[in-house]
């Protein structure tokens, strides 16, 4: 299991304007910051709000350098819909883990009906999660990037306190219980996955 | 945590908290990526008087006229900024300043918002001013006091590069203390042989400012910030801005030249750190702008030709590159995934507009904003875009060159921002030359692309004042066109229409499509478009307005329109695009879901 005793490390995110990619960002941003680490992020946002890909990095660590790393450099992939999952995997390195939530939007598609998932869905790196499922479910759907962060939790030795912490310092539109029960939902599935399943060590 | 406040920062807002400290009263800006955020965040700030000017140009003089006046000046633009704000600019270096003034550009690597990916540390040599890059939110912070420091003791402007990936990084930053005694003006004292270039004084203050470049690059080599930092010394590296962030990242055991002031350039110190390395590389993002001057002092440079030069460097790009003695691709992610292209927002008023235009079928010289985007499917309406105020010249030309075979077929499209930025001229001279060009301005009563800034337009100022705005009708009058409509883009038959009418007059035209952009408020819609199955035949017309909410389904034997009641915003475009009758709005119920679950009888709406 990646943990902060393994850096530095670095974490991208991935999504759909509109998904909250930049509030996870910041989110994890300030849980390691609480947690005593240096921090870097780089932001990708260009055309976000025109139904564009968004991606952020989160490194953590001790005296960072590069705010971001390139191909094969990413120790956790975090994606909130599958093709921005796929496209992203480039990034994650033969050890990595990408947790991503199950909903696929296909780029340049007009029709939900042609989801149809690429091979490279069968990566063995890929573990999913129905995050759009239980956060409809919840009636939570704009909870899904809480919910997904949750998942990441999981995967990080960054204790809940500093979590709580980091949901404590939202601005007060965000700083909802809806949004916290997600994180928490989201921290559970993913602990229950992860028991399941260790982290994929091989290719 | 130490004693010392840290705040997390990006590279753009540690520019500003850099200003601000430095007791900067007047900063001015053009919104554009990756710089927007600069004066946004001085605007902030109580002690400093934050603007959005018509253009870069003008935010350059505005800048530099309260740097003439004793007072500390900013000015940030992105690098197709400072094209148009080269004027001023080159001559500034030559009058000197008096107040400090201090220049951020930012350059944007892999163009992600951009319509080139030029290097803007050529101009610190074409134009003769040192110029300084940061590698971090922190570096930039106390680089824009330091540029100020030096802008004084050397009587120049001072260029700080940045690139996006600074700009939009966040990294933690102490902060320092204002310097508010600098905050007022010295005043201005007249110099006639500074102030005033007439040929005589231009020629003394070339020999003034060659001296200058002299006395720089001297201090470029004893100031501590161009670093050497001995680690193995089989390979020494010389680098620069973020891209020393990645050479530390890719080669932990190389010594590293970290230049800070990249022109003019510390040649002893570049020699001394060449000496003594077995092998010298130079990595910098962009242009071999380092490089060749690294050449020519006589320096042999391993790493020639092995660098990317298009596209935006990581630690890994680097490495890879070195490792096989040659450039390596941009990594972007895996390319057999498509990329996601940007659209128009759904009911966005230019959705009218360029179904109408398609209808009509005419040539288009576009230019910078949303309406941009019109070039991409299912439009293709736009058929030039080179930068900020060229689609009207660009349509004179054209024009000109071809005569009665596009009479009446040549358009060119405006924003209400781009035309106030640079379009005005422009449009003078289609008056002046007798052209016969339609303009078609984009009247959206904001700068949309960039993120709703103020403009001239809107009267809205940076710090979030009201002011009267132009109105854009008298202006374009008293220019001397005499034709001029305003339509409303949400009627199809009648920008199509008025459009033709346009198009047919002999004589300059002008067409203002005026409806405010959907994002200045954002309201709940009070209906939306619904389709009836039955009447639909599967023509695809509605698909032609290009809407977001206007998604594909198959029912029946043809693929028909399935609007998606999450995007749709009761526009209506659709509607009278299509030709059956089969899409129709509806009023929305409020609480429509809950009313349908509760309730055991189906409503009737």
């Amino acid at each position: 299991m990646p943990a902060p005793t393994d850096l530095p490390l670095t974490v991208l995110i991935a999504g759909l304007g509109g998904q909250g990619v930049v509030l996870a960002g910041d989110l994890l941003l300030a849980a390691a910051l609480h947690a005593g680490f240096d921090v870097k992020k780089s932001e990708i946002h260009g055309l976000s709000r025109r139904f564009g890909s968004v991606s952020c990095q989160v490194r953590i660590g001790r005296d960072l350098h590069s705010p971001l790393r390139g191909h094969g450099g990413v120790d956790l992939l975090l994606a909130l819909e599958g093709y921005e999952a796929l496209k992203q995997l480039p990034f994650l390195k033969p050890t990595g883990l990408a947790l991503v939530n199950r909903l696929w939007r296909k780029p340049g598609a007009m029709s939900p009906a042609d989801q149809t998932a690429p091979a490279q869905a069968n990566d063995r790196r890929l573990q999913w999660f129905a995050g759009t499922e239980l956060t409809h479910q919840a009636e939570s759907a704009r909870s899904l990037n809480f919910y997904m962060l949750g998942v990441l939790a999981s995967r990080l030795q960054i204790a809940e306190e500093f979590w709580t912490a980091a949901l404590d310092g939202l601005r007060t539109n965000d700083s909802t219980e809806a949004n916290r029960e997600m994180f928490a939902a989201g921290l559970r599935a993913g602990q229950a996955a992860g028991k399941r399943r260790p982290r994929v060590t091989t290719k | 945590m130490t004693a010392q406040k840290k705040l997390l920062m990006s590279g753009n807002q540690a520019i500003a908290r850099g200003a601000y400290e430095s007791g900067v009263s007047v900063a001015t800006s053009y919104p554009g990526t990756p710089c927007t955020e600069i004066l946004e965040s001085l605007s902030r700030y109580k002690t400093v008087q934050a603007m959005w000017s018509t253009n870069e140009k003008v935010a350059y003089e505005v800048a530099l006229g309260a740097a003439f006046a004793g007072a500390r000046a900013l000015v940030a633009m992105k690098h197709v900024g400072l094209n148009v704000a080269a004027d001023p600019l080159f001559s500034s270096v030559y009058t000197g300043i008096n107040g400090g003034l201090v220049v951020v550009v930012g350059d944007d690597p892999s163009a992600g918002s951009s319509q080139n990916e030029q290097d803007s540390r050529h101009y610190a040599r074409a134009a003769k001013l040192p110029m300084l890059e940061p590698s971090d939110s922190q570096e930039a912070k106390d680089l824009v006091v330091e540029a100020f420091e030096l802008s004084e003791r050397f009587d120049t402007p001072v260029l700080l590069r940045l690139t996006t990936r600074l700009c939009h990084s966040k990294t933690l930053v102490a902060v320092g203390e204002p310097q508010l005694d600098r905050v007022a003006a010295t005043g201005f004292v007249r110099d006639f042989d500074k102030y005033v270039l007439l040929p005589r004084q231009a020629i003394l203050r070339h020999t003034a400012i060659e001296n200058r470049l002299v006395a720089l690059a001297e201090h470029a080599d004893r100031w501590g910030r161009n670093r050497i930092e001995w680690r193995n010394r089989s390979r020494g590296i010389i680098t620069s801005g973020v891209a020393y962030e990645y050479v530390r990242e890719a080669f932990p055991e190389a010594s590293v030249l970290k230049l800070t002031q990249t022109y003019p350039l510390p040649a002893e110190t570049i020699r001394e750190f060449a000496e003594r390395v077995d092998e010298l590389l130079v990595i910098e993002e962009l242009d071999p702008f380092l490089e060749e001057q690294v050449r020519a002092l006589g320096i042999r440079v391993a790493s020639e030709g092995w660098i990317p030069r298009v596209g935006e460097l990581t630690p890994e790009r680097i490495q890879l590159s070195v490792e096989r003695k040659s450039p390596q691709p941009i990594q972007n992610g895996d390319p057999s995934i498509a990329g996601r292209v940007p659209r128009i927002c759904a009911g966005c008023q230019y959705l009218g507009v360029f179904t109408a235009i398609t209808r009509i079928g005419v040539r288009v010289a576009g230019d910078i904003g949303c309406y941009t985007l019109g070039a991409l499917e299912p439009w293709n309406a736009i058929d030039t875009v080179v930068c900020m105020g060229a689609g009207i010249g660009t349509a004179i030309g054209m024009e000109k060159a071809l005569g009665d075979r596009v009479r009446g077929k040549l358009l060119a499209i405006i924003g209400d921002s781009t035309l106030l930025h640079s379009g005005l001229g422009p449009l003078l001279d289609l008056v002046y030359n007798q052209g016969q060009t339609t303009v078609l301005v984009m009247d959206n009563s904001t700068t949309a692309m960039t993120g709703l800034q103020g403009n001239p337009g809107n009267g809205r100022t940076a710090g979030g004042e009201a002011g009267p705005g132009v109105n854009l009708e008298k202006l374009i009058e008293a220019i001397g066109i005499e034709w001029i409509r305003v339509i409303n883009p949400y009627d199809l038959a009648e920008s199509e229409s008025v459009l033709r009418e346009a198009l047919d007059h002999p004589g300059p035209s002008v067409v203002i499509s005026r409806a405010p952009c959907l994002l200045l408020k954002q309201k709940k819609p009070v209906q939306q478009a619904h389709l009836s199955e039955e009447a639909c035949t599967g023509c695809g017309e509605c698909f032609q307005v290009g809407c977001v909410a206007i998604e594909k389904q198959n029912i029946h034997d043809f693929v028909a329109p399935l609007i998606n009641h999450d995007l749709c915003v009761g526009c209506t475009l659709c509607v009278q695009a299509c030709p059956e009758g089969a899409l129709a709005p509806r009023k929305i119920v409020p609480d429509l879901v809950e009313i349908d679950t509760c309730l055991p009888q189906p409503i009737s709406l």
